[in-house]
C-alpha cells in the first residue's frame, strides 16, 4: 500500500526539522571549516590543504587503521556477548529473571570511568597486580604482564566491551522477549534441541536487530574518545585522539586538520551506513512473508 | 603635517598625563565600579578538578566577596580549551551578552583568546590592587605573548619535582643526575605526554638546559635557532626514553595518570607545575609525610596564571571586582596557605604594609614546599609560544611518528 | 544450576566496577602490593556534603533536562516510526539509515555548527537550548527502538481495530501503545542515560547557566582525585538505577496483568 508522498513527509517533518536545522548545519559548518572557510579569522592557501597535508602522513592511515580494526572488535564481541547474555536471561526462570538489571550498571558508567576502572583494575600496580602478588603469581610490579597502553588497543577493546554489551543485551532481549514461545513449544514437540532451536529459530529472528546493533556501536566507536583518552597508546593511537588534540589542544589556527579528520570520519560512517542498508535491504523483516 | 602631528602629541601627552597624575581618578572610578557590582552575580569559569581550589573558592573567596562586596560568586566548572571554544562561537554569531563574567586562563588558551579579540580590555590598569602592589614588568608577557592589560594576575606557579624522602636519598637535581638515576633505576621515572600541560613544561625544561639556558630564546621566534638546537634537547629524551616507565613506549596521558603512578609506587619520581602541590596532599594524607620537592639546577620554570573578563561578560563591573579582590593582599595571603591551594603570590611582598608582609614571611608552607630563595635562585622565564609549539611538535613528530 | 553459575558470573562481572568504586570512595593510600586501601580517611564524604546544595541542584537539572529529552524524543519520533514500519516507499531504508547518524557521529563534528544556529535562534544558555541539543543526538535511539516495536506490533491490529470502529486515538492507546510500551522504555532508557552523561554539549550550549551534573563529575574524573570522582560516580549511578528499577518492575506489573499470547 503506497501512501501518498506528502503525507509521508508531513508525518516525518517533526523529525527533519530538528535533524536538517541543527544536526545538517552543524555538519556543513564542518565542512566548510575543513576546508579552511569561517575559521574564526584565519586565512588559508587553497581549499582542501587539510585534506592534502593529511593524507601524505604515514601516521593518519596507521591510525584509521588502528581505529577500524579496536571499533570492530569491540563491536563485533560485545554483539555476540549481547546475544549470549540476552538468550540466557531469557530462559532463566520468572523468579530470577530480576537479576537481569545487573546488566544496565556499565551502562550508567560514563564511559572515562570504565576507562579508570580498567587502570585500576589492570596496571602494574592495580588490583589484579596486587592479587596475583597475594597468591604469589608474581613477586612485583614488573612481572606482572603489561596489558595496559597496548599498541593494538586492547585495554580499549576491553573497557569497550564492557561499556557496550549491556546496550546490545538491552536491544536483542527487547526484540527476543517478542518471540512467539509457542514456536519454540511446536519445535520442541517435533523433537529438537535447545541447540536447533537456537541456531534455527532464534538466532534469524534476532539477525535484523543484531545488525542494527552492530552498526550502531560500531560507527558511534570510530569517533569516540572518551576511553582512548586514557586508555591506549599514542603511537599510532585512535583518529579520535588525535582530533580531541588539534581541536582543543592545539593553536587554533589548526582548527581544519581537525574538522578534515572528522569529515573522513563522516564520509566513513555514511559509506558503511549506506553499505548496511543496501544488505539489509534484500533481507528486510518487513518484506519477508512469513 | 608636522604641526597637526605636533598638536596630535600635545593633546595626547596631556591627556595621558591627567590620568596618570591623580591616583584619586583611578579609584574614584573603582568605587563607582564596586556600586556597580553590589547585589549582583559573577561567574566564574575555572578548572574544577581540583577538590583544594574549588573548596577555597566556596569557602573563602565566595563568602567574603558575599560579605564585602554583596557579590555573589558562582563557580562554573569548565575546561580553558571548551570555554574558549564556545567564546570563539559566540563572537562569530554576534552575541554580546555572554554567559560567563570571569575566566581562569593562560598560556596557549589566552593567547588563542586574545588574537581573536574574545577578551575585555585592558583591565589591569583599572584596578587599584594591581596598581598598588604588582610589579607590572614581572606580568608583561604570558608565555612570551603580551598580555597588554587583558589579564589580571592572579596567582604564581613554579615547576617541581615530587620524590619520597624515604625511598630516594640521593636527589638527581641535575639532568645528568637524573640521567644516572634513571639508567640505575629504569621504569621509574616518566614525564606525561606533551602536549599535556606539566609534560610539556617538562621537555621546556630539558630544553633550556640541554641547550645552553634560556636567555636566547626569549623575545622573537628564530626559527634557525630552534632548527639548530632541538637535536640536542631530542638527544637527551630519545637517550632518556628506554628506561622509561614501560620502556618508554607508552607515556602517562595526563598530570593526573602521571600522580596516580606515583601514588601506587609505580614510579618514584613526580612532578608538578604547582610547588605547593605536594604540601597539600600531604596535607590531605595522600602523600607520606617524607615527601619533598626538589627543583633542577638547570633552571626550574615558572609562570604566572591570571583572570581575564570575556568580550561578552554580562557583568563586567563584578567580574573586575572580583579580579581585584583575588589579587588583595588577604586573599593572596589565604592562597598561598597550602592547607588551602598553596599557590605562590603575584604581589611584590616589599609593596605591602608591615603587617600583612610580616604574615607572608611567616605563613609556614611545611617542609614540602621549597624556601622561596632556592625557587628564585632556579626560576627560569617561559619561552614564547611558537618555541612551544615548535618543541612540542617535534616531541611527538620523534616520539609519537606524526 | 546452570543457571546459578550465570547468575553468579554476572554478579562478579557487572558489581565489580562498583565495588571498588566503593573501595575507592574511603581510600587514602594504595599502594601495590596491596589488596585494600592501607589507610582510609572521609576527605570525598567530608567534600560533598561541603558541596551538597551544587550536586543537589546540579542532580536535579540533569534529571530534569534528561526526562523533558525523553519525552521530546518520544514526540517527534512516536509518528515517523510508524511510517517506517509499516510504510513502503522509495528511499526509506536510505533516510531510515542516514536519520541514525546524529547519535554515531562525534559530537565535536556538528558542535560548533550546532552552536552557532542556537546562537543565532537566541536559545543558548537556557533549559530549552539544552533540550533541543539532547533531543538531537538521542532521538536516533527512540526511533530505532519504536520502529522495531512498531514492526512486531503489526499493522494488521490496528487496521482491524480501525475496521470495527475505532478513532485513530482510541486504536493507538488500546491497541498500539500496549505492544510498544517495552520499545519505549527501552529507547527511553537510553536517551535518559545519554543525556545525563553528556558534558560537553551540554557546557557549550547550556553556558554554564544550565546546571548540570556531568559538568560537576567530569573535571573530577580527569584528575587523580579517585576517593571524590569515586564517590561523584557512585551518586551519578543512583538516579538512572533507581528509573531502571521503577521501570522494571512497571514492565513486569503491566506484562503479568496482560498476558501476551
Amino acid at each position: 500500500m503506497n501512501y501518498s508522498r506528502i503525507k509521508i513527509l508531513l508525518y516525518l517533518l517533526p523529525l527533519l526539522i530538528p535533524f536538517c536545522v541543527i544536526f545538517l548545519s552543524g555538519i556543513f559548518l564542518a565542512v566548510m571549516q575543513s576546508m579552511g572557510i569561517f575559521v574564526f579569522s584565519y586565512t588559508y592557501p587553497e581549499y582542501f590543504f587539510a585534506y592534502r597535508e593529511l593524507f601524505s602522513q604515514g601516521w593518519f592511515y596507521h591510525s584509521l587503521a588502528l581505529t577500524l580494526f579496536v571499533s570492530l572488535s569491540s563491536s563485533l564481541i560485545s554483539v555476540i556477548g549481547g546475544i549470549y547474555i540476552s538468550y540466557r536471561i531469557w530462559k532463566l526462570p520468572e523468579s530470577l529473571k530480576k537479576w537481569g538489571i545487573l546488566t544496565r550498571i556499565p551502562l550508567i558508567l560514563p564511559h572515562i570511568t570504565v576507562g579508570f576502572i580498567v587502570i585500576l583494575l589492570f596496571s602494574r600496580s592495580g588490583f589484579f597486580s596486587s592479587l596475583s602478588n597475594f597468591l604469589g603469581l608474581t613477586d612485583s610490579m614488573e612481572s606482572f604482564p603489561l596489558i595496559l597502553y597496548s599498541r593494538l588497543g586492547i585495554d580499549i577493546i576491553l573497557a569497550g566491551i564492557y561499556k557496550e554489551t549491556p546496550f546490545a543485551v538491552i536491544m536483542i532481549y527487547a526484540v527476543l522477549s517478542r518471540l512467539d514461545k509457542r514456536l519454540i513449544e511446536t519445535a520442541l514437540m517435533l523433537g529438537a534441541g535447545s541447540r536447533q532451536i537456537f541456531i534455527r529459530i532464534i538466532l534469524p529472528h534476532l539477525v535484523p536487530v543484531t545488525g542494527t546493533v552492530f552498526i550502531i556501536l560500531f560507527i558511534y566507536n570510530i569517533g569516540s574518545f572518551e576511553i582512548p583518552y586514557v586508555l591506549g597508546s599514542s603511537n599510532p593511537g585512535m583518529l579520535s585522539i588525535r582530533i580531541f588534540d588539534y581541536f582543543f589542544q592545539k593553536d587554533l589556527s589548526m582548527r581544519p586538520f581537525a574538522m578534515a579528520m572528522l569529515v573522513v570520519i563522516l564520509i566513513f560512517s555514511t559509506l558503511f551506513i549506506y553499505l548496511y542498508s543496501r544488505l539489509i535491504a534484500g533481507v528486510d523483516i518487513r518484506d519477508r512473508k512469513i | 603635517m608636522k604641526k597637526i602631528i605636533l598638536i596630535a602629541a600635545l593633546i595626547f601627552t596631556v591627556s595621558c598625563s591627567g590620568k596618570k597624575g591623580s591616583e584619586d581618578a583611578v579609584f574614584e572610578s573603582f568605587e563607582d565600579t564596586i556600586k556597580a557590582a553590589e547585589n549582583t552575580t559573577v561567574r566564574f569559569a575555572m578548572w574544577g578538578g581540583s577538590s583544594s581550589i574549588n573548596s577555597w573558592i566556596d569557602t573563602y573567596a565566595a563568602p567574603e566577596l558575599e560579605k564585602r562586596y554583596k557579590i555573589r560568586l558562582v563557580r562554573i566548572p569548565s575546561d580553558a580549551a571548551v570555554f574558549v571554544n564556545k567564546l570563539l562561537t559566540e563572537k562569530q554569531a554576534g552575541r554580546d551578552t555572554g554567559s560567563m563574567d570571569l575566566l581562569w586562563i593562560n598560556g596557549e588558551n589566552f593567547k588563542n583568546a586574545k588574537e581573536n579579540g574574545l577578551l575585555y580590555g585592558p583591565v589591569s590598569g583599572s584596578l587599584p590592587n594591581f596598581v598598588k602592589y604588582v610589579d607590572p614588568e614581572t606580568v608583561e608577557y604570558d608565555f612570551g605573548y603580551p598580555v597588554e592589560g587583558y589579564e589580571i594576575p592572579y596567582g604564581r606557579a613554579q615547576f617541581v619535582f615530587e620524590y619520597d624522602s624515604a625511598v630516594i636519598k640521593d636527589v638527581p637535581d641535575t639532568y645528568k643526575k637524573l640521567m644516572e638515576w634513571v639508567k640505575k633505576n629504569p621504569g621509574k621515572f616518566t614525564y606525561p605526554q606533551p602536549p599535556d600541560f606539566t609534560g610539556s613544561a617538562f621537555i621546556r625544561q630539558v630544553f633550556y638546559a640541554a641547550t645552553g639556558g634560556y636567555k636566547q630564546y626569549q623575545g622573537e621566534y628564530n626559527r634557525e635557532l630552534f632548527e639548530k638546537n632541538r637535536e640536542k634537547a631530542m638527544a637527551y629524551l630519545k637517550e632518556l626514553s628506554p628506561r622509561l616507565w614501560n620502556d618508554g613506549k607508552v607515556y602517562p596521558k595526563s598530570l593526573a595518570a602521571l600522580e596516580t603512578l606515583f601514588e601506587k609506587g609505580e614510579v618514584l619520581i613526580s612532578m608538578n607545575y604547582n610547588q605547593g602541590n605536594a604540601a597539600n596532599k600531604i596535607l590531605q594524607g595522600r602523600y607520606p609525610s617524607t615527601v619533598k620537592t626538589f627543583v633542577m639546577k638547570n633552571g626550574s620554570l615558572y609562570n604566572t596564571h591570571f583572570t581575564a573578563i570575556p568580550f561578552n561578560a554580562p557583568n563586567k563591573a563584578g567580574a573586575m571586582v572580583v579580579a581585584n579582590f583575588l589579587l588583595s593582599p588577604e586573599a593572596q595571603l589565604s592562597k598561598k596557605d597550602p592547607a588551602n591551594w598553596g599557590d605562590f603570590p603575584v604581589l611584590e611582598i616589599s609593596k605591602l604594609h608591615a603587617e600583612i608582609r610580616k604574615k607572608f614571611t611567616l605563613l609556614n608552607s611545611g617542609g614540602a614546599v621549597l624556601p622561596v630563595e632556592v625557587l628564585e635562585k632556579y626560576a627560569v622565564p617561559e619561552m614564547s609560544p611558537q618555541y612551544l609549539e615548535a618543541l612540542e611538535k617535534e616531541w611527538e613528530k620523534v616520539f609519537t611518528g606524526k | 544450576m546452570k543457571h546459578k553459575i550465570f547468575i553468579t558470573f554476572m554478579i562478579f562481572f557487572f558489581l565489580l566496577p562498583p565495588a571498588l568504586l566503593s573501595i575507592y570512595t574511603f581510600s587514602q593510600n594504595w599502594p601495590y602490593p596491596q589488596l585494600l586501601p592501607t589507610s582510609l580517611s572521609l576527605h570525598s564524604f567530608n567534600y560533598i556534603i561541603s558541596q551538597k546544595y551544587e550536586i543537589l541542584a546540579s542532580l536535579f537539572s540533569s534529571f530534569l533536562y534528561s526526562i523533558s529529552s525523553v519525552i521530546l524524543t518520544l514526540a517527534i519520533t512516536l509518528l515517523p516510526a510508524r511510517i517506517f514500519a509499516w510504510r513502503k516507499f522509495r528511499g526509506r531504508i536510505i533516510l531510515e539509515s542516514l536519520l541514525i547518524t546524529p547519535a554515531l557521529l562525534p559530537a565535536m563534528l556538528f558542535a560548533m555548527g550546532a552552536h552557532y544556529t542556537f546562537l543565532k535562534a537566541g536559545i543558548t544558555d537556557s533549559f530549552a537550548g539544552v533540550v533541543l541539543i539532547l533531543t538531537t543526538v538521542s532521538y536516533p535511539y527512540m526511533l530505532r527502538a519504536l520502529t522495531a516495536g512498531f514492526i512486531a506490533c503489526g499493522e494488521d491490529s490496528a487496521v482491524c481495530s480501525r475496521n470495527l470502529g475505532a478513532g485513530p486515538l482510541r486504536t493507538f492507546i488500546s491497541v498500539e501503545l500496549p505492544v510498544i510500551f517495552p520499545s519505549i522504555a527501552a529507547g527511553g532508557s537510553i536517551v535518559f542515560l545519554v543525556s545525563f552523561s553528556e558534558y560537553f554539549l551540554v557546557f557549550l550550549i547550556g553556558g554554564g547557566i544550565v546546571p548540570s551534573y556531568s559538568g560537576y563529575l567530569f573535571p573530577f574524573l580527569n584528575s587523580s582525585e579517585h576517593s571524590i570522582s569515586s564517590l561523584l560516580t557512585l551518586i551519578f549511578l543512583v538516579i538512572p538505577m533507581i528509573l531502571f528499577f521503577s521501570i522494571d518492575i512497571l514492565l513486569r506489573l503491566y506484562y503479568s496483568r496482560r498476558y501476551m499470547v
